[in-house]
């Protein structure tokens, strides 16, 4: 990837700090607990999902910089979503917390120099990672969960009629 | 740990969020990167310290309530401070991360059960720690680096 294509990828994703708080205004908030059976998460659980998932990127991106090479500790989501209980907890403090984290990983993202992100850790699924490559990782995930709460309202919104 | 005491360490944690902030008040803010020599932090580099801290505190309440028995990772507080650069980056983003993160671990605890308490990880250096001691662990933390802001508050009216 080069510098220009990275600052694009990089820009995008603090976009997302605006982006996605508008786009859950697309869902009422009556629906953001429905989930069609046991399996599928809930909107208010994809919330607590992303909040998880950008507070170990949080951890990921400084052990890169800070001690590029030392293994990090994956978390099964699964398992999280269940026994952390994210249906019963405060959403708007995980929205807070989500959009904050997203803003100060992109501050953080937006100053490194260009060797920084051929810096790694490891992952013990995904072995070798750089950081530009936990960043492409990042830039995708959060839209796959804006659609995965689009699918849920939709099929909420089917019930209804 | 009695219930009694969990419930005093809990709310000595939640309350951290408005004695830290209160306690920055006592600090110029023109003085919030002095630091007596390069062996020291300055508060700037304390704060973003503590906010990252917490942050592993965050993970580590979470996995040992999920994933029970998991290892988990530690930073070299050290070269955390020196590589990421605490010292070049946002002071308020710092303060508003740790205001939020204890929030949400307090929230979090005041809502567990006497035996998610003693649900652990292991930590590499010092071993299994239950949330007890994540929390225990935590609170002093956080006195120590206060007391650690007051100590370069100090240094630099001595210098004055």
């Amino acid at each position: 990837m080069n510098q220009e294509e990275r600052k694009a990828k990089i820009a995008e994703f603090g976009g997302f700090a605006l982006a996605l708080p508008q786009a859950l205004k697309e869902f009422p908030r009556s629906m953001w607990n429905y989930k069609p059976d046991p399996d599928h998460w809930s909107i208010q659980e994809v919330i607590f999902h992303l909040l998880d998932t950008e507070m170990n990127f949080y951890i990921r991106y400084r052990f890169c910089l800070a001690e590029p090479g030392k293994t990090v500790v994956p978390f099964d989501q699964d398992i999280w979503a269940r026994e952390l209980r994210y249906k019963d907890r405060d959403v708007d403090q995980a929205l807070a917390g989500l959009v904050w984290a997203i803003q100060a990983n992109y501050d953080l993202l937006k100053s490194l120099p260009d060797d920084a992100f051929l810096k790694t850790v490891i992952h013990p699924e995904r072995g070798v990672l750089t950081l530009e490559r936990i960043v492409e990782y990042s830039l995708g995930h959060i839209p796959h969960h804006i659609g995965q709460m689009r699918k849920r309202f939709t099929e909420w919104k089917a019930l209804q009629k | 740990m009695d219930s009694s005491e969990r419930r005093r360490l809990i709310e000595n944690y939640s309350r951290k969020t408005y004695a830290l902030t209160e306690h920055l008040r006592s600090f110029p803010r023109d003085m919030w990167d002095f630091k007596p020599d390069d062996t020291h932090w300055c508060i700037r580099e304390i704060l973003w310290h503590t906010l990252d801290i917490e942050m592993h505190g965050y993970l580590r309440i979470r996995t040992a309530l999920a994933e029970p028995g998991k290892t988990v990772s530690a930073p070299d507080q050290d070269l955390w401070a020196k590589q990421v650069p605490y010292i070049q980056m946002d002071v308020d983003e710092a303060i508003e991360g740790i205001v939020w993160v204890i929030k949400a671990n307090g929230k979090l605890l005041k809502t567990l059960t006497e035996a998610d308490f003693n649900k652990s990880v292991t930590h590499p250096k010092y071993g299994t720690l239950n949330i007890d001691q994540l929390l225990a662990r935590h609170n002093k933390h956080i006195e120590h680096h206060m007391d650690q802001m007051t100590k370069r508050f100090d240094e630099w009216k001595a210098r004055k």
